[in-house]
């Protein structure tokens, strides 16, 4: 699908352009102090907390949202699985083809599959985009699938 | 400060489950159609089932019934998130709107007034509108994720429901703050007496800057 295999492709100022300025902003100083590690960079969104700070809400020791999980969805979306296949033919019958829109698109459909907002997402599927460096879609895709190939052991005799 | 009408502008964040509504926190209406401002642990980022708890039954000036737990849902969902301050934007579909001036801890000096206006308790299903009034003790910068943001110390106890509470400088009702939890270190959460965390019985609350939401709406 052209408008996935594009975005993949874009730059970094491009995708920043995507999310809202102030989400930019904090990404691009997460970059800055991990010398442009966009995973860690992803880690730092995901596992923000004030420090030293007991929060007052009503809904305490909630399961996390983790690197990896989203990975996997990222994963999913971009290299043709079933479950968002309405998603990727609204990106592909929609007239904007912004990265804002498409990021907006992924997010709220990853989000909608692991409980958070898309608002809360669209940062990391921006970085872990922006962790792929480039790669070719098919390519990312068949090495995802090569990497969670079984191993199986030998039966013994 | 003028205490009429804030409950026209001070509600509760709540989640529908299968069981009824839980209360989550406090939220404020802004001054942009259908935009609240809470903070983003009370909703952890998660849609579903958010709604915004409507009593009529907050009225500052008036005795407030606590055997009523009527009011109204109005479905709400996540507008925008800023993970790093604890600041988390709601959105309904109304053209509502307050007449809120919104500054920043920029705008306050320590030892001066504020009033702080939310539901204490909420969590336990308390759903009574409070006002405290207590002054900065202090400026400080608070660490999320190896970014620092300015955060206000208040001399005040604050209990859990209140995170999301609107602080306002009490001699003109500028916006400033918004309550985010106490001092705790590490974040409290080693020990529970009867749902209560010791670590959080004191009174140094903290509160994110107004600033941080102005950029996010």
């Amino acid at each position: 699908m052209e408008e996935l295999t594009n975005i993949i492709q874009s730059d970094q100022d491009e995708l920043m352009s995507s999310i809202d300025e102030f989400q930019a902003d904090i990404l691009k100083t997460f970059l800055k102090n991990t010398s442009n590690d966009y995973l860690t960079s992803a880690d730092n969104w995901l596992n923000a907390t004030t420090a030293n700070t007991a929060k007052f809400g009503g809904e305490q020791g909630k399961a996390k949202i983790y690197r990896d999980k989203l990975l996997e969805e990222l994963e999913k979306f971009l290299c043709g699985a079933e479950q968002y296949e309405e998603d990727r033919k609204k990106i592909a019958e929609s007239s904007d083809k912004s990265q804002q829109y498409i990021i907006g698109v992924m997010s709220a459909a990853i989000g909608k599959t692991i409980g958070a907002a898309g608002t809360f997402i669209a940062p990391v599927i921006v970085l872990l985009i922006l962790s792929l460096g480039k790669m070719a879609l098919n390519a990312w895709c068949e090495m995802r699938k090569e990497t969670k190939k079984q191993v199986t052991l030998p039966k013994k005799t | 400060m003028k205490i009429e009408g804030l409950d026209k502008v001070v509600y509760t964040v709540g989640r529908i489950t299968p069981n009824g509504i839980n209360l989550l926190g406090t939220c404020f209406l802004l001054n942009k159609a259908g935009l609240f401002a809470t903070a983003s642990h009370v909703t952890n980022n998660d849609n579903n089932n958010l709604v915004i708890f409507i009593s009529g039954n907050t009225d500052l000036t008036t005795y407030q019934d606590t055997t009523n737990n009527q009011g109204q849902t109005v479905p709400a969902s996540i507008f925008k998130v800023d993970p790093i301050r604890d600041i988390c934007i709601l959105k309904i579909d109304t053209q509502a709107v307050s007449n809120l001036q919104i500054g920043g801890t920029d705008d306050i000096k320590v030892s001066e007034n504020v009033g702080i206006v939310g539901f204490p308790h909420c969590v336990n299903g308390r759903n009574i509108l409070t006002f405290q009034s207590t002054e900065v003790g202090a400026k400080i910068l608070i660490e999320s994720s190896g970014i620092k943001s300015n955060h206000l110390v208040l001399n005040v106890q604050t209990r859990p429901g209140q995170s999301g509470s609107p602080i306002f400088r009490l001699s003109d009702s500028k916006l400033i703050g918004m309550i985010i939890g106490s001092y705790a270190p590490g974040g409290g959460g080693g020990i529970s007496l009867g749902g209560i965390d010791p670590n959080t019985l004191h009174q140094t609350t903290h509160a994110v800057s107004s600033e941080y939401i102005s950029k996010m709406i």
